[in-house]
């Protein structure tokens, strides 16, 4: 008797219990298994984040005292204009020398493109900071560079090639390349090179048919490279901080200057909430013209 | 325009990769408005040739003249030569339309002109009505198509064709063979047309070259090399055949008397040069064997037992073994079967002294 009530009351699902597929449908148990990741995300990520972007608001009283900074201080302008500068130019000139890094990348032959890959991507894996005081030893006044160019007679006095724009461009730029290669590099294995024979073929010169073939098909990933390095540019601290001196300041280094050393944390709040908007806004509005998810490999 | 003069003449053409000769000197003479094909296993050269024709790769020594003009050196874009490439190389950024104009436009015709010539060319391929489209939105018999389209419109010097078919499936390359032959037909350029698939090669050419190792086997018709194969790799390439090797015994005239054993073979020599002593291989086609029945006569008759038969609505594909030469094969026309031949039944198997060829043996 006891022997058949048990099996019964297990063959009857019973109906009280809620099961995890019945509130998230069939993909909810692999939901659970990223919950630990997504709370630890909310608790120590987005949380103080969101604090501290909101300070921007209530900071030092609440309103939107601090964002009148953007229209009339000029300092704060000053900054934004140089960070933009900056991008801009460290943005062009990477994509040009990741361009052509690329290009010979992918025509080399198989044993030096690896070997010549390696070089690209050790640089990933040195800090910025050991980079950066690497550029010290070539570019300052008594450096390897001016020391070479005096000694050779090319020129009578120092150059100024650190503790300014140019230094920090040359430190973000090599900073920067090769991040802009791997995604122009990748694109590019893509192209089918019978293509680039074909308008051979056809009748285009070499010229051509680089400019009419193999450079609009390897342009999504100049586009996909030009945003990474582009974003990564505007909020760059150690590089800047350190070859620009002092003197060139650009977001990253006036917000920290701000809440460390004037303890303005509204101000710092409200150029990071700028910096961070500025950035979605930008991502949001490409990805209207083109295909993010493809470019960045979500396909 | 005088048609001689449009010829392109291929002399003593080499080409290596390391230590491999890709290309061991080639000469070849390919008339214009004719379709050539060079038929040949993977690892020929036949690929490596049309990329040196085209101007791809680089010639190690040797000539190539179009006419009067020596083209050896020239870059692939001065040659004017239109090629379809293997997988068909569409620009996938450029839609149909522009696909077809790329060689117009970076010839810098006016745009009227243009249009009115890539509509001409789409229209010959019969693809008017999709002329916006982009590539990847058309099925791979359509790709094909402008592929073709795009090779032809700027009216090149000839037409270059790196086994074009390859991808498309049964139904599909037997309906692009005819469209070539008719495009062949209608403009009158000179096709070369690169294949392993020796279906394509004898139902399409002029002309076919037989490739292997980087050097010409034959060349010849199509009928020509299938009845005459000069080697025994042509024989067993291009189509199907029965190996049969022996002694010479004898020459009278004509006639060679060949002895396998216990067994004498009765051959034309045609062109071979044998003489007695001499080992012979003679290459006889499966359809050249027929079944002996009752006091009918043959030149030649062996038996054999049925190890396999197949039936393809048309005809009958036997396997047989035999005591002398191993498996045989033979096919007939179903019509003359009169009854099943049930496996391991014992059969007589005749052929004609003229049915068999004498080969070269290069295999």
């Amino acid at each position: 008797m006891a022997t058949t009530g048990t099996s019964a009351a297990h063959a009857q699902k019973s109906p009280g219990r809620l099961s995890v597929n019945s509130i998230m449908g069939s993909e909810g148990r692999y939901w659970l298994l990223i919950a630990p990741a997504v709370l630890l995300m909310l608790g120590f990520y987005f949380y103080p984040l969101a604090r501290v972007l909101w300070m921007s608001f209530t900071f030092p009283s609440p309103g939107l005292g601090n964002y009148e900074d953007l229209i009339d201080n000029a300092s704060v302008h000053r900054t934004l204009i140089t960070t933009a500068r900056i991008g801009v130019i460290t943005t062009g000139l990477t994509l040009l020398f990741a361009y052509l890094i690329s290009y010979v990348l992918v025509h080399a032959k198989p044993k030096v493109e690896r070997i010549m890959f390696l070089g690209v991507l050790i640089p990933l894996w040195i800090s910025a900071l050991v980079r950066g005081f690497s550029w010290f030893i070539l570019l300052r006044r008594e450096g390897t560079i001016n020391d070479v160019l005096i000694s050779t007679g090319i020129i009578d006095t120092p150059l100024d090639l650190i503790w300014n724009e140019l230094g920090v461009v040359i430190g973000m730029v090599h900073y920067m390349l090769p991040l802009g290669v791997l995604p122009i590099y990748a694109n590019m294995r893509n192209i089918d090179t019978r293509c680039v024979a074909a308008a051979r073929g056809l009748g285009a010169s070499r010229g051509v048919a680089f400019r009419k073939v193999f450079l609009p098909l390897s342009m999504p990933g100049v586009i996909g490279a030009g945003i990474l390095v582009f974003i990564y540019s505007l909020g760059f601290y150690v590089t800047p901080a350190l070859l620009g001196g002092g003197k060139t300041l650009m977001i990253a280094e006036y917000i920290q200057l701000q809440i460390m050393d004037l303890v303005n944390w509204g101000r710092g709040a409200m150029l990071a909430t700028t910096l961070l908007v500025t950035i979605l806004l930008l991502l949001g509005v490409m990805s209207r013209i083109i295909d993010l998810r493809g470019l960045f490999g979500g396909k | 325009m005088n048609t001689t003069n449009r010829d392109l003449r291929v002399t003593n053409l080499e080409k290596s990769f390391g230590d491999f000769r890709a290309i061991n000197r080639i000469s070849l003479t390919i008339r214009a408005g004719e379709f050539l094909t060079i038929l040949g296993p993977s690892g020929s050269g036949k690929t490596t040739f049309l990329n040196m024709v085209a101007g791809f790769l680089d010639t190690d020594g040797g000539t190539m003249t179009l006419g009067d003009r020596d083209i050896t050196h020239l870059p692939p874009e001065t040659r004017d030569f239109g090629m379809v490439f293997q997988g068909y190389a569409l620009f996938p950024h450029l839609s149909v339309f522009d696909n077809v104009a790329f060689p117009l436009k970076v010839r810098k015709w006016s745009s009227d002109k243009i249009a009115r010539h890539v509509e001409e060319a789409l229209d010959l391929v019969q693809l008017g009505n999709l002329r916006d489209r982009m590539p990847k939105q058309l099925s791979g018999g359509q790709q094909q198509r402008v592929a073709l389209a795009r090779a032809m419109v700027f009216r090149p010097n000839l037409l270059l064709l790196d086994e074009p078919l390859s991808a498309l499936d049964k139904k599909l390359r037997a309906e692009m063979q005819e469209e070539l032959k008719r495009l062949h037909r209608k403009v009158g350029l000179t096709f070369i047309y690169i294949t392993h698939d020796q279906d394509e090669a004898l139902s399409m050419s002029d002309r076919v070259v037989v490739m292997r190792n980087g050097v010409i086997v034959q060349q010849g018709r199509p009928d020509e090399l299938y009845k005459t194969p000069r080697t025994s790799f042509v024989a067993g390439f291009l189509g199907r055949s029965n190996f049969l090797r022996g002694d010479v015994v004898s020459l009278d005239g004509e006639k060679l008397t060949i002895r396998n054993g216990d067994l004498t073979l009765r051959q034309h020599a045609g062109t071979a040069t044998l003489q007695p002593g001499d080992t012979a291989l003679i290459a006889l086609r499966p359809e050249a064997v027929s079944l002996i029945e009752g006091d009918a006569q043959a030149d030649n008759v062996i038996e054999a037992t049925v190890s396999d038969s197949n039936y393809f609505g048309s005809n009958f594909s036997i396997t047989a073994e035999t005591d002398h030469f191993g498996t045989f094969e033979l096919t007939m026309p179903a019509a003359q079967l009169s009854h099943d031949l049930a496996v391991g039944s014992r059969i007589r198997l005749g052929w004609s002294a003229s049915a068999g060829v004498i080969v070269e043996d290069d295999e």
